[in-house]
This record gives C-alpha cells, structure tokens and sequence, in this order.
C-alpha cells in the first residue's frame, strides 16, 4: 500500500460545532469538539474503516470530508485538489467525484418520489444525461445493484430496509464517483441482509476500482471489508494501520479493549477469551480530559498523559498509533 | 435438572389493517433451573412477542394469545387472572428491555422506581425499599449509590441506564430474568460491561435467564441453549456448543455463514441468504424458510416440518438433512 496513490488526504482536520445561549443574541458559550485534529491518507483503490463508539466523531469525519461541513480548521486534499478552499459551482463540479451512503434507508430517501427520480436526480441536476437518456441510465444502475428495472416507477416505502439500502447505493453510483463515504450502510439491516449488500459493496469496488470510506461500529464487518483500518475515540484518532497488523497487533489500550469486547460466534473461542473490561463512560466532547483523550478510562495511564497530548507517529511501516506507553 | 417454566403450543396474532399478522405460529420450549437459553433471531421474527405473550405484556388489542400454555410453578401463566400475574412479574420473573431510554417513567426518582417493586411484592415501607435499592444499585455498579437515588433517569448514561433497569428487574431476586435485547443500544465496550454483569449476577443469585438477541456473538459467549427463531416458529435448538458446531437447518447455517468473524484472517465472501423474511400475513402450511432455501425439495412446500430430533438434545425443523442433501 506504501506507494499506492492517494487519493484523499486528509490533515489537521478539525470541526467544533458551537454551543450557543440566548435567543435574539446568540452568544457562543462552548463548543462540541467533534473531530479535533485528523491526519490521513485514503490511498486510491482501497477501503479505509473508520471505526469508533457511538459520538466519537466518525460520522462527522466523514461529513466534513464531503464537505457536507465545512471544518473548523484543517485541510482536505482530493485529487490533489484542496475542497476546504472550494466553494459554489467549483466545489459542486467536485461533489461528483464524491458520494455518499447514508446509515439510514428509512430517512435517506425522500418519500415523495418515485425510485428513477430519486437515482436520476443527480444526473438532471449535474447535466449529464437528460430525458430519455436518465431513464436508461436508471435501468441499468438498478440492475447493478441487483434490483429489477421495472421498479423505477415505485415510491421507497414498498421497499424493504435492504432493497432500500441497494437504491441509496444505486444513487451513489449515478455520477460514476471515484470516492464513496459509506456512513454504516448496514447497521440498520438484519444480519442475512447486510451480508447481502456488503457483497453489492464488494463488487461494485471491484468492478469500477472505488475508494471507500467505510464508518462503522461493527468491527468484525470492518475486518473483513478493510484494507486498512482507523480507531477514533472522542474526536480523535488514536490507531491506524493495515486490518491484519490492527487485528493481530493492536497497540493502543482502547484498541485493545475495543476489540476484545466484541463477542465472536464461537462458543469454544469464546470461552477461552479474556475480555479488557473498560471503566465507566466516553467524557463528553463538549470539555474532553486534558492531555490523552482516553486516560480517564485507561487501565495504563501515568501522569504524563493527564499533561502531554500524546504524539501521532509511525511506530512501524504503516502503523500509526497515539500514545504515550507505546 | 427440573423445569421451570413450560411454553407449549404459543401462537400470538395481531390484528392489523392488512390482516391478522400471524407472530408467533405454535412454539414450544421448557427453561431450566439456573440455565441460560439464547432466543436468536432477526427482526420480525416473533422472539420478542413470544416472552411477551408469557408474560401477558401483548397490548390487547390489537394483540391476542389465541393458543398455547406457558406453565410456571403448575399453573398457566396464560390463564391467570391479571391480579395474580402482577404477583408473578417483577417479583418471581422480571424483565429487561432493549431501550434504556424509554423504559422509565422520566418524572420519578431512580430510587423511586426500583424501590417500587420491593414495596408492592415484598410490602417494604419506602425507607426499608429505598435502603434495599441502593444495596441493589451498588452490586449493578452505579457509583455513590446512596446519593444517586434521587437523580432522574436523564441523569444517567445509557449504560448506566441499563444498569439501573437490571437492578430494578433483580431488586426482587426473581427465579427468571427475561433480556429483550438489553445490549442492542449500547456501545461494544458498554455491552461487555453489562454482560460481564450480567454473568457475574447470575452466579450471585443463581437466576435463570432467557436472553434475546440477534447477535450470535453475544449468544455464543452467554447461553448454555439456543433456539432459533424464524417466521414464528422455533426451527432449531440446541445445546450452545452443538449448535455452533453442528448448524443443522438451512436457515441457522445461512445465519452463522453471514457473520464475518473477527478472528479470521484472510478474505472469504460472505455467504448471503437471498430474498427477504417472510410477510405473515398468513400462516404458511409449508416451510416457512423454504422460499430462501437451496436445499428446498417437493416436499418443503407441501407440509410445515415439526421440530424433529437429529441428536441428544439437538432438534431442527427440515425435511432435508442439509449434511447429505437427502430427505427425512
């Protein structure tokens, strides 16, 4: 992967969003650190997992890459391209570059319209295709996603949550990106279903060479769909490197206690693994602790981490870790 | 080991505006002193409405228990009048549910509310009750337990949350403790806090658990039995161990095949069970999964299999032995 083209890089990525009091005068009384200093590569071709608790920023990350926000501060390289410094007509040409699948197949697709007009939308509105030519192009996306063509006249709510989930990737597809953010496209599916769609996810990679940003809770799926794999806790990054070296060496403590709390189905492993059982609760980002983000939980923390804000660095090739006790 | 509580013949239906939903279709099972049995299944397919209907806790209407025994100390749960099944929830067999977050009346105190059940079953006065709770809370792990009684439900965190609502389900030291789903709104590292709980408790008051989930990890780790449900039948059942090692119905070896594992290396595609869980409208006179099978014969489409037993203590609802491909 080392020499491998990025294609996304991502530095010093920050996003507060602001806590305001008052109702005519607004004053801003704090901030929600949301994602507090990111830096990393997404190298074309691969998929990166983005994995992390409940509000530790990894849907806002990828967000703030789409400039769905716009970050605080920090940059964000796209084909060379810095889309921070973009705005109107130049960053929406680049939006076609760039989509997204979103978490819910419930909210993400707007009711009132048909299947076709919600996947040939994007078409209309970025002046590729027009009149027949949507429609054509329409069928033949649903039938990439494995649904039948004649469905284009239906409405989303006589779909299944699956089905759903295949027209929000059939709308990604629309404008032939090259980079997809999928905000955990299957936490809201049943089991025998997600695998359904992970494998549509697979395929299509394989077929037109995407780069996927892949945010999700589940880290047994983000194994096995991952070529590299980042941790966020609490607005920051604390590991990154290649899926087998994280799975097999996962060098910070809240790594390590993150994925030895994740059952595996297998009674006869299951009774032989020894679970690291974290103390208490995520702080909120509103007034993160000092220093390391993850002391007050950490079973290895000195004083060093309530004081110094431990350095990103590479501690072998590829792998990048947060810590003062590495 | 002697038989706690005996489910026989439930079925459940709802009447909806499409039709009666036929939820839960005849299940049949027996929960052990002290065992721990895993109900595993996907959504929709009657798990939750089956403990429910045991404890009378289907809203009626639209719901209805139309058949079936659910038998607890030699009488029928589902025969009771509704004063003498108060008597038995939340004092001999109590419940968890999946959301920590709605499960509480916001506006009373923790302490009010898990002392409530000590004061109606065990006729405490409020400050014997209240003393007991904070005992309660303190072996669940809340912090402070003493001053925390007076706090709001808000004031706690969902794991905290859950916390609470296992100390409320205990607080009586019931025989049976039924989980719906407690972990499914929590973060892994929340959920194995309230499991290595949960496990810790069970060894403490030697309750028996039914645990339900769709997660066959989390089953894997806890449960001494399993049974799975799909389209409102049990379709297979088995000791945790067998079940794992010998997954015998199409339906239960699709399931486990679609669980990417994160223990292992490599790269496998994942197997996909095709097509969708069934609708149920109405009761199928032929197997249930058999629309999504590749093992289906003739005969699947033809008669509902009844469980039927393949080893010691290992059933499976299938016409096909799925290790040969044979029929029955």
């Amino acid at each position: 992967m080392a020499d491998s083209e990025v294609l996304v890089r991502v530095e010093n990525l920050v996003k507060h969003f602001p806590i305001t009091r008052g109702i005519i005068i607004q004053r801003q009384v704090g901030a929600v650190h949301a994602v507090d200093g990111l830096t990393f590569d997404i190298y074309k071709g691969e998929t990166l997992g983005l994995v992390g608790e409940s509000g530790c920023g990894k849907s806002t990350t990828g967000r703030t890459i789409l400039q769905l926000y716009r970050p605080t501060s920090g940059s964000v390289h796209f084909e060379g391209v810095d889309l921070v410094k973009l705005k109107g007509e130049d960053l929406r040409r680049m939006r076609r570059r760039m989509q997204m699948i979103f978490q819910d197949p419930y909210a993400s697709l707007n009711p009132r319209m048909t299947v076709g007009e919600i996947i040939g939308e994007p078409l209309i509105i970025h002046n590729v295709a027009r009149g027949r030519e949507v429609q054509e192009r329409v069928e033949h996306l649903l039938e990439l996603v494995g649904l039948n063509p004649a469905y284009a006249n239906r409405y989303p709510h006589e779909f299944s949550g699956g089905q759903r989930q295949r027209i929000g990737v059939a709308r990604a597809l629309a404008l032939q990106p090259s980079f997809i953010v999928c905000d955990e496209p299957i936490s809201a599916l049943d089991v025998s279903i997600q695998a359904q769609v992970v494998n549509l996810l697979e395929d299509l990679q394989q077929e037109f060479g995407l780069t996927y940003l892949f945010i999700a809770h589940d880290l047994s799926m983000v194994r096995h769909i991952s070529n590299r794999v980042a941790v966020m806790y609490l607005g920051v990054i604390v590991e990154l490197a290649s899926r087998d070296e994280l799975y097999n060496h996962p060098l910070h403590p809240y790594t390590q206690a993150l994925l030895s709390a994740v059952p595996i189905p297998d009674p006869a492993v299951e009774k032989k693994r020894k679970r690291i059982i974290l103390q208490g609760d995520v702080p909120s980002p509103v007034n993160p602790p000092s220093g390391c983000r993850f002391r007050t939980r950490c079973p290895l923390a000195a004083e060093i981490c309530k004081e110094v804000k431990p350095e990103w660095r590479e501690v072998s090739s590829g792998h990048f870790v947060a810590c003062h006790m590495v | 080991m002697t038989e706690l509580l005996t489910v026989e013949g439930l079925e459940t239906q709802f009447r909806t505006r499409e039709g009666i939903v036929h939820a839960v279709n005849g299940v049949s099972f027996s929960l052990r002193e002290g065992e721990t049995l895993g109900i595993v299944g996907e959504s929709g397919c009657g798990k939750s409405v089956t403990v429910m209907s045991i404890l009378r806790l289907i809203p009626s209407p639209p719901g209805k228990v139309v058949a079936g025994k659910a038998i607890y100390q030699g009488k029928d749960l589902l025969k009771m009048s509704d004063e003498e099944i108060r008597h038995i929830r939340g004092a001999q067999i109590s419940m968890v549910f999946q959301d920590p977050m709605t499960s509480f009346n916001p506006v009373l105190t923790i302490g009010r509310q898990v002392a409530e059940p000590l004061e109606i079953h065990m006729g405490m006065s409020r400050k014997q009750a209240l003393e007991r709770a904070a005992e309660m809370l303190a072996m669940v792990g809340i912090p402070h337990a003493k001053e925390r009684l007076n706090d709001y439900p808000h004031q706690f965190s969902g794991g905290m949350r859950q916390r609470v609502m296992i100390a409320m389900a205990l607080v009586c030291t019931p025989q049976i403790l039924i989980a719906d789903e407690p972990t499914t709104a929590l973060d892994v590292t929340i959920q194995a806090q309230i499991i290595d709980l949960v496990k810790r408790l069970r060894d403490e008051l030697g309750m028996a658990i039914i645990w339900i989930t769709h997660d066959l990890g989390i089953i894997a780790g806890l449960a001494d039995r399993v049974a799975v449900m799909y389209g409102g039948y049990i379709i297979e059942m088995a000791q945790v161990d067998e079940l794992y090692a010998h997954p015998t119905h199409p339906y239960t070896i699709g399931l486990l095949g679609s669980l990417p594992r994160m223990d292992e290396t490599g790269h496998r595609r994942l197997v996909s069970i095709d097509g969708l869980p069934p609708v149920l409208l109405e009761k199928p006179n032929y197997c249930p999964f058999a629309p999504r099978c590749k093992y289906a014969v003739e005969h699947c489409w033809h008669e509902n299999p009844p469980l039927m037993s393949v080893a010691p203590e290992h059933q499976v609802a299938c016409w096909v032995d799925t290790q040969t491909g044979r029929e029955r």
